[in-house]
């Protein structure tokens, strides 16, 4: 793939997600961090349509979702020399900085409480049709649902609804000690089964 | 404790630790190796949980953030954070100590929202300043400057904290009182300067509390200095 991939303004945003290889995004994400504004339109096209979809999910509301989402490709941009490839991919790197954001919207938000309160799953989205995202969706369910119960409760009310510690523990009525070592246990069982690309 | 502290490191990874402990774990982070790795590890796996939630954001998106881009000025490059701390976007702390070597030379180029010093912020050209109310002999000042968007602190003839217990630092948000760091004055009540954890907006209030060691999720303690914005 070269550096500055075609894109189809006005349609669906290109969406070319985890068998794609990893250098390339790496490699736009340098040049962004040069200034390469190419590079920057090249990096919104590939990964557009995952950080919102990641934002949308714990955010809920599609409007703020869109609003976090500019703010994150915003701060990518800013901040793209920070960027280490020896630490971790762009994919990953762009999509942690998207959960922080997303997680400091929910909190500023809505107070602890109501946070803990709404349970209400997000709305089904227009969803991407592409065939290594509906893979790589059961290649990940299958490792979710490899875990147990509390394993994957917890890590969920954690990543998809940006709950804290103290409300993930209140929420599943169990000790905190106990919230953190199976929110560990298991991403090392999705670690080790999963791998580390993204 | 450390042992305790190593068992946080995947509730950190997926954004869920707050308050005192989050100070608390990234002060961790920034001494231990194995857990700043298992961070790394998890943040990735968890961006694999995150990639599988794709959905397709409004075409005018896109077009409203390549023009917000076009008014951003890219941050710097810090020289000397590259070398001496490899980690930097796991540790943002360890740039900004980084920053305190380099400040002078990098303050005129650095973007607005870069990681800060107090000093940055009391020396900012849009400073105000408030006075804290404070118990009598120690005096207090609030810094806060609109562009930067923090809040600096400074304090006189303020004694350490007592054996087993932290100053800490609260703000006021919209979600009640957060924790902002911690204020560790020298002896001898010579004054000292903190960066308040948190932005300026969104906070109207600031109070400092006499907390056990290390700190608490919320406020618990006597009320030792506070003000308004």
């Amino acid at each position: 793939m070269s550096a500055t991939p075609l894109r189809s303004p006005g349609s669906q945003a290109r969406l070319r997600l985890l068998t794609d290889s990893p250098p390339d995004r790496d490699e736009l994400l340098r040049l962004v961090s040069l200034g390469d504004r190419p590079a920057f339109d090249a990096l919104y096209d590939e990964l557009a349509t995952t950080v919102f979809g990641l934002v949308r999910r714990v955010v809920c509301d599609p409007a703020q979702s869109e609003e976090v989402t500019q703010e994150v490709f915003v701060e990518v941009w800013r901040v793209a020399h920070r960027f280490d490839p020896a630490l971790g991919t762009a994919s990953t790197w762009i999509l942690t900085i998207a959960h922080r954001r997303a997680v400091d919207r929910v909190r500023s938000e809505q107070t602890q409480r109501d946070r803990v309160k709404t349970l209400i799953q997000a709305p089904s989205l227009p969803q991407p049709d592409d065939m290594n995202l509906s893979i790589d969706r059961q290649i990940v369910g299958d490792a979710m649902n490899s875990l147990t119960d509390l394993q994957r409760q917890s890590i969920e009310l954690a990543y998809f609804r940006g709950l804290t510690q103290g409300q993930i523990a209140e929420l599943l009525g169990v000790p905190l000690g106990t919230i953190k070592t199976r929110i560990r246990d298991g991403l090392i069982r999705l670690r080790d089964t999963l791998g580390e690309g993204s | 404790m450390t042992e305790d502290l190593h068992t946080y490191a995947g509730l950190y990874a997926l954004d869920a630790v707050d308050g005192a402990l989050l100070t608390e774990f990234e002060h961790h982070l920034s001494v231990c190796s194995s857990c700043t790795q298992e961070v790394r590890e998890f943040r990735a796996t968890a961006g694999r949980l995150g990639a599988t939630q794709a959905s397709l954001p409004s075409p005018a998106l896109r077009s409203s953030v390549l023009a917000a881009i076009t008014n951003v000025r890219q941050e710097a490059p810090f020289v000397a954070a590259t070398h001496r701390h490899r980690n930097r976007w796991i540790t943002p702390l360890a740039v900004a100590a980084a920053l305190v070597l380099t400040f002078g030379v990098l303050r005129t180029i650095t973007s607005p929202t870069a990681p800060l010093t107090a000093e940055s912020v009391i020396n900012a050209a849009d400073v105000r300043q408030i006075t804290l109310t404070a118990p009598a002999g120690i005096e207090t000042k609030a810094f806060g400057s609109v562009k930067e968007n923090r809040i600096a602190l400074t304090a006189d003839g303020m004694p350490p904290a007592p054996a087993g217990r932290s100053y800490q630092l609260w703000l006021l948000g919209p979600a009640g009182f957060e924790s902002a760091g911690f204020m560790d004055p020298p002896p001898g009540g010579k004054h000292a300067a903190v960066l308040l954890k948190g932005t300026l907006s969104g906070h109207q209030r600031m109070m400092i509390t006499d907390e056990p060691a290390g700190g608490s999720i919320a406020p618990s303690g006597p009320t030792l200095v506070e003000g308004q914005f």
